[in-house]
């Protein structure tokens, strides 16, 4: 079958008295969208953060494309491959938004650590700017600094920055949220098209996106997942259904 | 409001038209109040690297001054007692010359930099303010009580330091030498901060989890400006040095380090020209106010505070509109 390109083995991590993660372990696989669904505060983003590098787990192992991961630094995973978005937006205010995507370019190239040449004067990178910043719906929005964006497009912005990155496998920290319909729609036309590109681990709130594209759920509640499966499986899970009983059991 | 460039170039036509007019019109203290602000400028512009861009909240930027001073004061003493500064197998000479002088100073301030700012820069906030302004007032205590290179008393440089093709005890032309150094370290902070480094460095600024997240690391670019600012303020400092033909601990002091600051506040965090603005309206503050009162240095505070307070961009920032885009 379809190989994994992360594999998360027995991850722990607590703050004081709180698991944030208790012996978490899921794949993500060539080709699919894992989403990672929860209710609030289940330890979603804490996750994200661990396989990013800006948590250390407690206990456990993260492997991506076959290598142990654990021990690297956020920027040394970056450049594996690990293309992460934030939960809160974390885009440079100042900087307008072909700005945000040269930085990442920059980043990605290797190239940040020129000194002396213009980070603007390689028009064949700009066209490259320009078109990740088309593809996540921002073509027109190119001169507007971060800060005066709607927060929709600064989510967007996240987005295109992450594309830019041309990673290995996305992480995603809802991508959707505040989004709206509309633009909860063309987001996910997107990322359908980018697991073609790349897997993509999926955290999101939104039910429709997510049963729309996953192909494999992982339900955690309280830092354990409790089930991981195909769609149908998760709408039939017996525990998912009760975890979920409170909220709202429609969704699912 | 005009626009930034504008100003910069107002601000630079500004100060050599104040020289010009000072020469010619013979009055040779001004020219030399000229030459002070200017090698203030770029004391400034130093630390505008690393505090300004990177934001990098240095207390202790008296140490690359005093570094820079020093190299210039412990070459030329050696140069003036003939006596060798090493002599293993290898000789080093003192020298008089402003060129390889100064080129020590700016080494010198590299390495002290690499060294400070890999030490402090693994920390933030005031810590790094706190350690920052403890190795500034480190290198202070080491040069009082450092007999060789005489201490409390300092050095004296007699002969003024020579430079090709210049008389360099005129004023005027020390003043063009130290203005034409001023001008090439703005166009150089220029081009790097519109270069992927300066891109870099001023988002890591404001948030250094997406710097990492793009794969580039915040400790490095912290460090190498950190390294830069420490260069230019001790070329400031090897400069102060040939001004006065003098050069003593003071010039580590943490007097300096915030006057240093001053500059950077008074005429505009980030701002390119910001610097050069504030620290001729230092020099200006001392002379009109420090020779009717004592007490100038309250009256420059209540200045400082009303810029802080209600006018954030300094200077520049109250004069011009910020040049939005960092490209084109
Ligand atoms: N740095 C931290 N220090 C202490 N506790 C933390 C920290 N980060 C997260 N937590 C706690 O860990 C738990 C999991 O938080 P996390 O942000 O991962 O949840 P989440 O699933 O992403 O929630 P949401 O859906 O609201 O984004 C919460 O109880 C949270 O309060
Ligand atoms: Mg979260």
């Amino acid at each position: 079958m379809d190989k994994a390109v992360l594999s998360i083995r027995n991850l722990s991590k607590s703050f004081g008295a709180i698991e944030a993660s208790k012996d978490i372990s899921l794949d993500v696989r060539a080709g699919e969208i894992h989403a990672l669904i929860g209710p609030n505060g289940a330890g979603k983003s804490t996750l994200i953060q661990q396989i990013a590098g800006g948590l250390r787990p407690d206990a456990g192992q993260i492997v991506f494309q076959g290598e142990p991961v654990t021990h690297l630094t956020t920027v040394q995973r970056a450049r594996l491959g690990l293309g992460r978005s934030f939960q809160v937006s974390a885009v440079v205010p100042d900087y307008t938004v072909l700005e945000n995507i040269m930085l990442a370019l920059h980043g990605r190239n290797r190239t940040a650590f020129r000194l002396f040449s213009n980070a603007f004067r390689d028009t064949a990178l700009l066209a490259e700017a320009r078109r990740h910043a088309e593809r996540a719906e921002l073509g027109d929005r190119l001169s507007i600094p971060a800060a005066a964006l709607a927060h929709g497009e600064r989510r967007l912005l996240e987005l295109a920055m992450a594309l830019s990155l041309k990673p290995k496998i996305f992480l995603l920290d809802e991508p959707m949220a505040g989004l709206g319909n509309d633009g909860t729609q063309r987001v996910t036309t997107l990322l359908a098209q980018l697991k073609t590109e790349a897997p993509i681990l999926l955290v999101e709130h939104d039910m429709d996106a997510v049963f729309a594209l996953a192909d494999r759920i992982s339900v955690l509640v309280y830092g354990r997942v409790i089930a991981t499966g195909t769609r149908d499986e998760i709408r039939a899970n017996a525990d998912v259904r009760r975890a979920y009983l409170g909220d709202d059991e429609d969704a699912l | 409001m005009i626009s930034e460039r504008y100003l910069n170039i107002a601000i630079w036509v500004g100060v050599l038209g104040f020289a010009l007019y000072a020469n010619f019109s013979g009055e040779t203290y001004w020219v030399t109040l000229a030459t002070r602000a200017t090698i203030f400028a770029i004391a400034g512009i130093g630390l505008n690297f690393a505090l300004g861009y990177g934001g990098l909240i240095s207390f202790g930027h008296a140490a690359f001054f005093g570094i820079g001073g020093y190299a210039v004061g412990i070459l030329a003493s050696h140069a003036q007692s003939f006596t060798p500064i090493y002599d293993g197998f290898v000789t080093i000479d003192g020298t008089q010359s402003m060129v390889i002088a100064w080129g020590a100073a700016v080494v010198a301030g590299a390495l002290t930099a690499l060294l400070i700012g890999a030490l402090s820069l693994r920390t933030s906030g005031a810590y790094f303010i706190m350690i920052t302004l403890a190795f500034g007032q480190m290198f202070y205590y080491f040069a009082i009580s450092w007999p060789a290179y005489g201490g409390e008393d300092g050095i004296s440089i007699y002969v003024r330091n020579s430079f090709p093709g210049l008389n360099t005890l005129v004023p005027f032309q020390f003043f063009c030498l130290v203005f034409t150094v001023l001008t090439i370290v703005i166009l150089l902070v220029r081009t790097m901060n519109k270069s992927p480094f300066g891109l870099a460095l001023n988002a890591v600024r404001q948030m250094p989890q997406r710097v990492e997240t793009v794969g580039i690391a915040p400790f490095k670019l912290r460090l190498i400006a950190f390294v830069i600012s420490g260069m230019i303020t001790a070329l400031a400092g090897a400069m102060f040095a040939d001004l006065n033909r003098y050069v003593s601990p003071a010039m580590f002091s943490w007097h300096v380090s915030g006057e240093i600051m001053v500059f950077v506040i008074l005429g505009g965090v980030a701002r390119l020209m910001g610097p050069v603005i504030g620290a001729a309206t230092f020099v200006a503050f001392e002379e009109v106010l420090g020779r009717q009162s004592e007490h100038w240095l309250i009256y420059l505070g209540l200045a400082l505070l009303i810029i802080v307070l209600f006018a954030k961009g300094g200077i520049v920032g109250s004069l011009a509109r910020r040049g939005t885009a960092r490209h084109g």
